[in-house]
């Protein structure tokens, strides 16, 4: 087979049904009156487009027209539920609206169960111990300057003693004298 | 002359449905639901996938019906919207995964004598087991078809539209849908030689 043979046989289907441009019409047709092999191909289409046309036709089922309506009312059914949802509050996707839903039922829960109440209570509580717990603090404080106040005077009294039986009578007034300035500034 | 009848009648059940008459979109499917459904039952080669993807066209056509423009043949559109449904249907994921499990359609698609069990046996009238084999063996060779050279074929060759409305479904020019077809025409006579 020749290229002429290759590139006629690719136009035979065409030709046969009188598709081709004159030029190539022509060509073809010159083609065929020489070429035997060329000639057989041509029936070989001609067989293959008839069984082609021959095809039986498939009719739809009988129940098709019911299908396509259920499928078109059930489409329409939840199109119509997705309308219902978000249009009239113009939210365009579902998660603002799911999280203040979400807010709204977690307040009814609390609300309902008493929960809410029980947190206060304990809050409260807390607070009272804390108040409590700082009293102490004070107080525990204030005794501690107490103690070291009394400690100190006492050490005082200690160093006088030993100054006293060290230094002479004249100082011995002063010192007495000091002390007794000391402790009433304390 | 039938086919201007055809589509004035066609854009007139359009405008009732537009205008709210349900009962016009019934009648639309009644007239055109069984071209609908030869061209699925040939693209898919299968009763019951062709039954769902043409449901499936005419929801689509529900859906947005009201948009159309009036300007081409309803059929134009419908058939357009035909091919792309069955398009998206063999071409997706899922169908060939469960296809790719039971294994029927790789087995028609690639082997040309292979004995197949269509589902339409219990639809069709009854044919003689040659008619039926001859059948079998020509819905293989257009199986095997590429997805353009087949819708082409379907649409030339089985339901007899011209060149330039394929042209307009396809949205290929008119010179390309002829090389196409004759490329296809040839595969499909080189296979069916033996039955020839």
């Amino acid at each position: 087979m020749n290229k002429i043979c290759k590139k006629v046989q690719i136009l035979l289907s065409l030709y046969i049904e009188d598709a081709l441009e004159n030029q190539e019409k022509k060509m073809v047709a010159s083609h065929l009156s020489d070429c035997m092999e060329c000639q057989h191909q041509l029936k070989l289409m001609q067989k293959t487009i008839d069984n082609l046309h021959q095809l039986e036709k498939i009719n739809a089922p009988q129940d098709f027209l019911i299908n396509v309506q259920q499928r078109v009312s059930a489409q329409s059914f939840w199109q119509t539920l997705k309308k219902i949802i978000f249009f009239p509050f113009y939210i365009q996707s579902p998660a603002p609206f799911a999280s203040i839903l979400a807010v709204l039922v977690l307040v009814v829960f609390l609300q309902k169960t008493g929960l809410h109440n029980k947190v206060t209570i304990d809050s409260m509580k807390d607070i009272k111990t804390g108040a409590d717990l700082n009293k102490t603090h004070r107080y525990k404080k204030q005794k501690e300057a107490a103690i070291t106040s009394e400690r100190s005077s006492a050490m005082i009294q200690d160093v006088s003693k030993s100054i006293i039986s060290k230094t002479s009578k004249r100082k011995r007034v002063f010192i007495f004298a000091y002390k007794k300035s000391f402790s009433k500034e304390t | 002359m039938s086919g201007e009848t055809d589509k004035t009648e066609d854009f007139d059940l359009i405008k009732r449905f537009i205008h709210g008459e349900n009962r016009a979109f019934n009648e639309l499917v009644l007239k055109h639901k069984n071209k609908v459904f030869n061209i699925c039952y040939r693209y898919t080669g299968h009763y019951e996938d062709a039954d769902d993807v043409a449901q499936e066209v005419f929801v689509k056509v529900y859906k947005s019906l009201k948009t159309f423009r009036f300007q081409a043949a309803f059929t134009t559109w419908l058939y357009t919207v035909t091919i792309n449904t069955c398009k998206n249907k063999v071409s997706g994921a899922r169908y060939r995964f469960f296809k790719s499990i039971f294994g029927f359609n790789k087995q028609y698609a690639n082997d040309e004598n292979a004995d197949i069990e269509f589902g339409d046996e219990k639809y069709s009238p009854r044919q003689t087991s040659e008619t039926k084999e001859k059948m079998n063996i020509i819905q293989t060779a257009i199986n095997s078809l590429k997805s353009t050279q087949k819708e082409i074929v379907i649409l030339r060759d089985i339901e007899g539209l011209s060149y330039s409305e394929i042209s307009k479904i396809t949205g290929l020019k008119t010179g390309t849908v002829k090389s196409k077809i004759s490329r296809a025409r040839e595969l499909l006579k080189t296979k069916l030689e033996k039955m020839l």
